[in-house]
């Protein structure tokens, strides 16, 4: 599905993201972004934390939120995109998430206006949730 | 600066920075962005998440949050994109600020602009960090 907001109604998901998250791209992602916290570099520091072990960045897992959106939604989406999530759960170093988007209202007539919620969220291998919340986008024509 | 000595209200004083095609390249390597308008090219724009990393990173660089600060929430509005080279500034104000169960939750907002004053996007991010 893309973005063809004329035939989008609520139910219909956005493709899902893929993606192992390994420890070299929360490395890398430290290096790109600025954020060196220890919690996501340093072994031995994050044994003594609450996760007893490195986490992702949850702005790296939130990336892939993003990304699918842009996908959809190529123009809308950096010009009217909005988001709100909660981070739930951390993604550790290894793990396969995936993305879900759902469209759960669509107002307004068709066109340009239009505004589309999303039910969207990263989903961890065993189905927790690690960020869920909503998305919206409005059809710019 | 002491994020615990600081009032819900306080502003930041404003900052600047732009990305260049490199940033780019190595945002998208690290999140294996694979959207279109994230590709190399003259129609390229800067990830839209990476506007707001950007502006995050630097408050918790500015706050110097301790090790263990933690993400709890995130919102974020898109309005204008942005290319690369484009100077962004940015202002931010502490919004939120309370200690709850022995950890401090802050709430950050943070709006982004061109040189021209014209809104780019905002940001509000929830932390929890270590009291």
């Amino acid at each position: 599905m893309t973005g063809d907001a004329a035939r989008i109604e609520p139910g219909q998901r956005l493709p899902e993201i893929v993606k192992q998250v390994t420890q070299e791209q929360v490395g890398a992602y430290a290096e790109a972004a600025g954020d060196f916290n220890p919690i996501h570099l340093d072994e031995t520091y994050a044994a003594g934390t609450q996760f007893g072990r490195r986490i992702a960045h949850g702005m790296l897992v939130l990336a892939f939120v993003s990304e699918m959106m842009a996908t959809a939604f190529p123009r809308e989406w950096p010009t009217t995109g909005r988001l709100k999530v909660r981070f739930k759960a951390p993604v550790f170093p290894g793990e396969t998430v995936r993305t879900t988007g759902e469209a759960i209202s669509v107002s307004g007539a068709s066109g340009p206006g239009q505004v589309i919620e999303y039910r969207v969220g990263v989903l961890k291998p065993d189905g927790t949730e690690a960020i869920a919340g909503q998305a919206f986008v409005t059809v710019t024509g | 600066m002491n994020l615990g000595e600081l009032q819900a209200g306080h502003r930041f004083p404003r900052y600047q920075f732009s990305f260049t095609d490199s940033d780019i390249d190595a945002y998208v390597a690290a999140t294996g962005d694979l959207s279109p308008s994230a590709a190399p090219g003259h129609h390229r724009i800067v990830p839209p998440m990476a506007l707001i990393a950007a502006g995050l990173s630097h408050m918790i660089q500015l706050l110097g949050l301790s090790a263990g600060t933690v993400h709890a929430g995130q919102e974020c509005e898109f309005l204008l994109p942005v290319r690369p080279g484009v100077a962004v500034f940015a202002d931010t104000e502490l919004v939120a600020s309370s200690v709850r169960r022995g950890s401090r939750f802050a709430t950050v907002a943070t709006q982004f602009f061109d040189a021209r004053g014209q809104k780019l996007a905002a940001s509000s991010s929830t932390v929890i960090v270590p009291a």
